[in-house]
């Protein structure tokens, strides 16, 4: 396994990646429930996707795609988080990773019926309820190797790294549920970009 | 949520995950769209309702966006998504002899709200606080925070007209983001 982070940094998401990892080989369908406008569809490579990237902007875009067997992938290209209710309303499974400058946000999971955290603790540990659909992955990781303490003066303040360590271990739980990591080959496919029209008020 | 205590306004914003950093100015000025674009904010707008705004919440975050909407009669209210409101904008924006009130809570932290009249920043008038201390406001809500929001709450909703309710966030409003350097920081 590549360091995913390092390779998503270097494709220039290092100030917000917003990536959704889909159970469905149905990457038309998928880009439905997440209210993309069908007709703006742009097929291009990553590259071309990331001229229109700027994280939390107006203009929601995404760039979607086969992912693994079974699994398509939703790249946020610029916008909020997509909404993911319809992905809840169709069954699906899905896992959504949301970083933004250098917060890191907990790991939302879906299991096709309601929707969940996967938390986050002191020293990079990750906790997530007994039964939920990423435990038996999350068991692999295992106890986090106990990162390097900053101390100040006498006080124990908190891992400069934790954010980053539990991110590696989302990455790693979205690489093994879905079957397929990161790599480059992964970031030089073709996939759709999207754009995502504000969805009626709730 | 038909039967809840009208007085726990706090608890919208609860519900709805905009409590960890608040801020919000009521500006008393006619048309809400002339007051984005007194704002300098006129350029990069999003037309929505506060439910929807809510996906762009950053509490923490030096991109200044604030959504903006009628609240009243010659009322409009500001409530920031992301970043902060420039606080010299609230002397400009009100109507002549006009007033704004601004409140704002940050993670722990809040501040008594602050009031400008007539473009000077004034005390705010003590008897605004008669009503909601006689109907008990500051005891209203999950915790000492939600009870001091509430306690202010109450006052501009007497002043301005309108208590918050899940209307609130359904009025129609433009999500606007203000420029780098619109506003001088101080």
């Amino acid at each position: 396994m590549n360091d995913q982070w390092e390779l998503l940094r270097g494709a220039g998401l290092a100030r917000g990646f917003t990536g959704t990892w889909i159970e469905s080989g149905d990457t038309d369908a998928v880009a439905t429930l997440l209210g993309a406008d069908l007709t703006s569809r742009q097929d291009c490579d990553l590259a071309t996707a990331m001229t229109c990237y700027r994280p939390m902007a107006f203009t929601e875009r995404a760039w979607i795609g086969p992912h693994a067997d079974g699994w398509t992938h939703a790249l946020t290209i610029s916008g909020p988080p997509p909404v993911t209710t319809g992905l809840t309303d169709a069954g699906l499974r899905f896992l959504q990773i949301r970083t933004m400058n250098a917060y890191v946000y907990d790991l939302l999971h879906g299991d096709g019926t309601t929707t969940d955290w996967a938390t986050q603790r002191w020293y990079g540990e990750v906790i997530t309820e007994p039964g939920s659909m990423v435990e038996p992955y999350l068991r692999e990781v295992g106890c986090p190797e106990s990162p390097e303490v900053v101390r100040s003066g006498s006080w124990v303040v908190e891992p400069e790294h934790h954010g980053r360590v539990c991110l590696e271990t989302y990455l790693f739980l979205t690489g093994r549920m879905s079957g397929r990591f990161i790599d480059h080959q992964w970031l030089s496919e073709k996939r759709a970009l999207y754009t995502i029209p504000l969805p009626p008020a709730m | 949520m038909t039967s809840r205590e009208k007085l726990d306004q706090w608890s919208y914003f609860e519900e709805r995950g905009l409590a960890d950093r608040f801020e919000c100015a009521w500006v008393e000025a006619p048309d809400y769209r002339a007051a984005v674009t007194a704002l300098r904010a006129e350029k990069e707008t999003l037309a929505c309702d506060l439910n929807q705004a809510r996906r762009w919440y950053l509490p923490y975050s030096e991109e200044n966006v604030v959504w903006v909407s009628e609240q009243s009669l010659n009322w409009i209210k500001m409530l920031t998504v992301s970043g902060s409101l420039p606080w010299r904008a609230l002397e400009s924006l009100p109507q002549p002899n006009g007033r704004a009130y601004h409140l704002t809570y940050n993670d722990g932290e809040f501040s008594e709200p602050v009031y400008v009249n007539g473009g000077e920043w004034e005390d705010i008038p003590a008897d605004q606080w008669d009503r909601p201390r006689q109907e008990g406001a500051g005891l209203v809500g999950s915790s000492d925070i939600a009870q001091e929001m509430n306690f202010y709450l109450a006052a501009l909703a007497y002043t301005t007209g309108r208590f918050i309710d899940d209307t609130w966030f359904t009025t129609p409003g433009l999500l606007c983001r203000i420029p780098d350097g619109a506003w001088p920081r101080e």
